[in-house]
């Protein structure tokens, strides 16, 4: 048996390590969350007639753009929920290029494709590790 | 007209067939000729310019010439193959166009002897092949070519110079912190000419033969961004610098160990170039070295002077003086700007406008003509109007502007520092564009830049107008006169030999809904029911379902000898129903000609009058003749200099020759 010092050392080293672990970087996530959105937007425009638009003019005028605000934005609102924020951010962004590789293999704008595709993006992010509903609506907000 | 690969006409010296176009393929490939490789290893000038040794302006400008006569070489070709050439004035189209394989290259023997480019432009003109050319284009296509590729020349010789005295990297206007952006000018010319062909396939097949012209030709992404421009713009830092793009870059580790960005292209089919300019916009760059010596000559003076008032001193020398500080910092004026005297520089205060920084888009030379003579082609009446979708281009850059505003205005307020401020400053200069003597620049380097148009540091907010972005100088008016062009002659007779899948009309397989597929479908419809639809050639209808619709209604194999194409009145451009006053065709989009290296050539001359008055001061310098004029002073720099100065001169006046 260690001696009480030796013990109590172990224990300080310990708890310091996991008091002082430092939160998960979130800027590749959010960057990835960016590029993602945006890339999808402009994806789905690329078809506007799907989106209820007459032209891809109008369809990028009217879906917007995540900004590096929005990305600032959304880091604060993950700030101290690192953690939680990760967990959704690797499921969503993965869902998303799934969701941008589905609209680019449509080059011709068939009909229904876009549906398709949004139905599964739909899908895949409700099976992702949500944030928690104060969060949530605070997350939204800051890319919508 | 289109023209098969293998097209023939009788040649009237030799009464045989002779072919168009050269046999074999090699051709077809772009290699630049510019040479050497040791000066800009690093950069986005390709493989290039051995200009340390004995290389001066004159060969500089024969390789640059020579980039271009292959580029239009191979671009005539797959234009003419693909989607039709417009009918040429007094000549076959086959013959004229085989001038320009046959004599085009000769005029590089004119530029090689050239001493002043106001005697080599008549010279050139001579050049059949130039004519050509110049009936194709519509536009004054030698004089402006002759300018960019002089003004490229005199940068270069300037760059050249400063590598002999070992200054390289510090005193010269190049891109000092270009790590990868999809490779060199070769590259992109030949990724341009894939794109053509991609963008440029079909099978339609006309009745009297084989020919399969594009029906899908959509040349819409050469005048996109180059980057995907719903993504806002990012920072990347440099070892020595900051760079901005649209998207995040992706960083990955250098063969040395240092990081290396790769730039995000999408699939290499937008390439950045601006209408209504000669360059393309790319990664935009700013060197954290504030004051450089334009040349390396040119002495500066090591410390500040007096300092009053609200600036504090920065004691410091030129070489460290970084501007990170906000201080004053006294400078030799010539060595932040080319004007005589000493001057204040302050640190990110506006003259950080002088900051080694760059469009890496300017340094494709070829690349930049090409795509830009390409649209002097698709911006006239002819099979090539309908090619480039207006509307999409003008959205897509209005977004990215629109993005770089938004994010200097951001980045701005995230940065006190007069340092960081100085370089958000300094790489949106690169974003605007002003007029001077009633010609539209591009903001730069330019020793003519207003300092309106330079945000100060000091100021809480970025402060320079959205209406002086060259978007909305020189993009948006472009765009609005080419549209213009483009609905305007739907109401002629040539509206039937649009290919279907022509990009202004064509989306998907379906005619777009918007105002001028509308139009379109009008025209159509309304060419069925006139008379003027028995002018058609029904032979370059390449719309099967539209020359079904014309034989339905009466319309024969063409009723025009193939021989008389280019005779008067046999054209596609006589509109449907002539009212007692026609209205007036829509003037040609106007274009900024300036030469992104304009400034850098301007700055060239200053700083070797600026050295002409020093070396006025020492009586031991020989000179061969007295410096009673400017020619004469040219003289007694030595010849090369003696060309920088003249050429510098002409470029200008060759400049204001190419207003169309």
């Amino acid at each position: 048996m260690p001696p009480l010092s030796s013990r109590g050392l172990s224990l300080g080293l310990l708890c310091a390590l996991l008091s002082c672990q430092a939160p998960p970087d979130l800027t590749a996530d959010l960057n990835e969350y960016q590029t993602a959105i945006n890339d999808a937007n402009g994806a789905a425009c690329d078809c506007p007639m799907d989106l209820g638009y007459d032209s891809i003019v109008e369809c990028d005028e009217a879906v917007g753009t995540v900004t590096n605000d929005d990305v600032q934005c959304l880091a604060d609102v993950l700030d101290g929920n690192e953690d939680a924020g990760k967990d959704y951010l690797d499921c969503a962004n993965s869902a998303y290029r799934f969701y941008v590789q589905c609209l680019q293999s449509n080059p011709n704008c068939q009909d229904g494709w876009y549906d398709d595709c949004a139905s599964d993006l739909t899908a895949q992010v409700a099976g992702c590790p949500q944030l928690s509903s104060d969060l949530r609506p605070m997350f939204m907000a800051c890319v919508e | 007209m289109l023209l098969r690969p293998d097209e023939t006409f009788i040649d009237k010296a030799t009464k045989r067939a002779e072919r168009v176009f050269p046999r074999g393929i090699d051709w077809q490939t772009f290699s630049s000729q510019l040479p050497g490789k040791e000066v800009f290893a690093n950069s986005v000038l390709d493989p290039a310019i051995g200009i340390g040794g004995d290389l001066a302006m004159k060969t500089f400008a024969a390789a640059d010439w020579q980039n271009w006569v292959s580029t239009t070489q191979i671009s005539l070709f797959e234009l003419g193959t693909r989607v039709g050439m417009p009918q040429l004035e007094g000549t076959g189209l086959a013959e004229g166009m085989s001038h320009v394989y046959t004599t085009l290259g000769s005029t590089i023997n004119t530029i090689k002897n050239f001493e002043d480019p106001a005697e080599m432009l008549p010279e050139l003109l001579k050049n059949t092949a130039i004519q050509i050319l110049q009936m194709v284009c519509q536009s004054n296509i030698v004089t402006q070519t002759v300018a960019q590729v002089l003004a490229v020349a005199v940068w270069a010789v300037d760059v050249g110079r400063a590598q002999v005295e070992a200054n390289l990297g510090k005193n010269i206007s190049f891109p000092p912190l270009q790590t990868e952006d999809p490779a060199t000018d070769t590259w992109q010319v030949n990724r341009v000419f894939e794109v053509f062909r991609s963008k440029g396939t079909g099978g339609v097949v006309y009745p009297d033969g084989g020919i399969e012209p594009a029906s899908n030709a959509d040349y819409t992404s050469f005048y996109l961004p180059a980057y995907k421009h719903h993504q806002p713009w990012q920072f990347q830092h440099r070892a020595q610098g900051l760079a901005a793009q649209q998207g995040h870059p992706k960083e990955s580790r250098g063969p040395k160990g240092d990081a290396q960005y790769q730039f995000d292209p999408g699939d290499a089919s937008t390439f950045g170039f601006m209408p209504g300019t000669t360059t393309s916009l790319r990664v935009l760059q700013a060197s954290y070295r504030f004051y450089q010596a334009v040349r390396a000559t040119v002495g500066v003076d090591r410390y500040s002077l007096i300092c009053r008032g609200e600036d504090k001193p920065c004691y410091k020398t030129t070489k460290t003086f970084d501007g990170k500080r906000d201080c004053r910092q006294c400078v030799r004026a010539e060595s932040v700007w080319p004007v005589e005297g000493l001057g204040w520089a302050y640190g990110g205060a506006p003259l950080n406008a002088t900051t080694p920084g760059e469009n890496v888009g300017s340094f494709y030379p070829s690349t930049n003509k090409l795509l830009s003579n390409l649209l002097d082609m698709v911006a006239r009446p002819g099979p090539l109007l309908y090619t480039i979708d207006v509307e999409l281009i003008h959205s897509a850059w209005k977004k990215s502007f629109e993005q770089f505003w938004e994010f200097a205005a951001s980045e701005w307020r995230r940065h006190n520092g007069a340092g960081w401020r100085g370089l958000i400053s300094r790489l949106a200069t690169f974003m605007t564009a002003f007029e001077v003597d009633d010609e539209l620049r591009l903001g730069g380097r330019e020793p003519a830049m207003p300092v309106s148009l330079i945000s100060s540091p000091r100021e809480a907010d970025f402060k320079v107008a959205f209406s002086n972005s060259i978007f909305s100088q020189i993009i948006a008016p472009f765009c609005r006169d080419l549209a213009a062009m483009q609905l305007h002659y739907l109401d002629a007779v040539e509206v039937a030999y649009i290919p279907p899948g022509a990009g202004a009309l064509y989306y998907a397989g379906s005619i777009r809904k918007n105002k001028l597929g509308d139009h379109f479908t009008t025209a159509r419809r309304e060419l069925l029911g006139s008379t003027k639809r028995m002018l058609i050639d029904l032979r370059q209808v390449s719309d099967p379902d539209y020359r079904a619709e014309l034989e339905r209604v009466g319309v024969k194999a063409s009723p025009v000898k193939q021989s008389l194409h280019g005779s008067p009145g046999v054209g596609g451009q006589q509109l449907l129903a002539p009212d007692i006053k026609p209205r007036r065709a829509p003037g040609r989009p106007k274009v900024s000609r300036a030469s992104p290296f304009e400034g850098a050539v301007e700055l060239v001359q200053r700083a070797a009058a600026a050295q002409l008055k020093v070396s006025r001061a020492k009586p031991k310098v020989a000179r061969a003749t007295p410096p009673s004029k400017k020619t004469n002073t040219g003289l007694a720099l030595g010849v090369a200099a003696g060309s920088v100065l003249l050429t510098a001169a002409g470029i200008m006046h060759l400049r204001r020759m190419t207003d169309d």
